[in-house]
């Protein structure tokens, strides 16, 4: 701990305080700098929430004031993460709207859902895909161009948005979006999602036979995981 | 000598199989999966049909991304039934090392031909040995064999596949 007449430093694990004495009022002032790297939350790999509900925070008694600053942190989190998913949600829309899924090669949209999740996080995407997801939810070609998104990432990059947008893929009436969405069940291989394809309604008989086959590897991936467990 | 190549959508071998005729084969399909360029389509070779690797990873090497795959395999007698001819000059991009020579070319294809090409999938979709499948976690390990053998060639990988191999098939796994 360090100390002049007017605030001390004092450091704890990964956060500095700054305290100052203020002339004014008798409580301090606690100016809280935190490091900027992303936390892990439990459920997502990598978060964009600040690094505000720490431990100390939690274990330690701390003032109203401190935990007035650290909210007004968050707040202002959050609002520049709204202002960036606001800014990035029409520049993917515009892309999804040309998807085409005929397509061998990796389309525009596919290309920017992947810089988005490199440049910011796949949390960020996450909210871009979901803002376009419920807003868009009659337009099919959009849907399987977030499903071929979707796909490109591991299931547990994308928890928690990623398996609640896939149910409602899968519940989709349209039979392509639905066909796409068990496509991307099946590069999961997320046995969690079994009861979900059996119980699915569809009409087609190519698309029965596909989630039977599914239904049929993931039934296999089970039994395999119980014997491993 | 058999020839081999990965459809796009396993749905679509489904959807080929259970048409009662070509004629009602979806068009989508048709461009999804046997969609020509300057009249030939790109399939990659192998000896032995119990021993696919080689070809099935210059495929995987050769796409955009790291996915389940579904493939179908055709043999000289089935084209040669139909006429199908090969061309075996124009090498591969894959990012295989040294697999490129795999690569061939069933060309001069014409209408007709596309609808041989419609029979013969019919014909060996219900032959298992020649519809493998590899699910992603298959073809990860494949990649990651072709790490370890040092025959990743990333100069020909696809952006996009280089970032997910550097991404998800990590030598340490």
């Amino acid at each position: 701990m360090w100390k002049n007449n007017d605030f001390f430093i004092e450091l704890i694990s990964n956060e500095t305080e700054l305290k100052e004495k203020s002339t004014s009022s008798s409580s301090h002032k606690a100016l809280i700098i935190f490091e900027s790297k992303k936390i892990l939350d439990e459920q997502t790999e990598s978060s964009f929430v600040l690094n505000g509900e720490t431990p100390k925070l939690k274990a330690k008694e701390t003032s109203y004031i401190d935990k007035l600053i650290v909210e007004e942190k968050v707040q202002f989190e959050k609002i520049k993460l709204d202002n960036l998913v606001e800014e990035l949600t029409p520049k993917l829309m515009t892309e999804l709207k040309y998807f085409s899924s005929d397509d061998s090669e990796i389309t525009s949209a596919e290309r920017l859902a992947l810089d988005i999740e490199k440049s910011y996080s796949v949390r960020v995407l996450g909210e871009v895909l979901q803002n376009i997801y419920i807003q868009y939810n009659d337009y099919y070609n959009m849907l399987i161009g977030i499903c071929k998104i979707l796909g490109r990432f591991e299931l547990k990059e994308v928890m928690p948005w990623g398996p609640t947008m896939l149910m409602g893929l899968l519940s989709h009436k349209n039979e392509t979006v639905k066909e796409y969405a068990v496509s991307v069940v099946e590069n999961w291989a997320e046995v969690d999602l079994l009861p979900v394809l059996r119980n699915l309604d569809c009409s087609s008989r190519w698309l029965k036979e596909y989630i039977d086959d599914v239904v049929k590897y993931l039934e296999g991936c089970y039994v395999l995981h119980k014997k491993i467990v | 000598m058999f020839y081999i190549r990965k459809l796009s959508k396993k749905s679509n071998l489904f959807k080929i199989r259970d048409a009662a005729s070509n004629s009602i084969i979806e068009a989508d399909v048709l461009k999804q999966e046997l969609g020509t360029t300057r009249n030939t389509l790109s399939f990659w070779k192998s000896e032995d049909i119990t021993d696919l690797k080689n070809a099935m990873k210059a495929i995987l090497l050769s796409t955009t991304s790291i996915e389940t795959s579904q493939f179908i395999v055709v043999n000289d007698e089935m084209l040669d039934k139909y006429g199908i001819e090969r061309n075996y000059e124009e090498k591969g991009i894959t990012g295989y090392r040294g697999y490129e020579n795999l690569h061939v070319n069933l060309c001069n294809l014409d209408y007709g031909k596309m609808g041989a090409m419609l029979n013969i999938i019919k014909e060996i979709s219900g032959e298992k040995a020649y519809i493998p499948e590899l699910k992603r976690e298959e073809v990860k390990r494949y990649i990651i064999e072709v790490k370890r053998d040092g025959l990743l060639d990333e100069e020909n990988l696809r952006p996009e596949l280089k970032a997910a191999i550097d991404k998800y098939c990590p030598l340490t796994a």
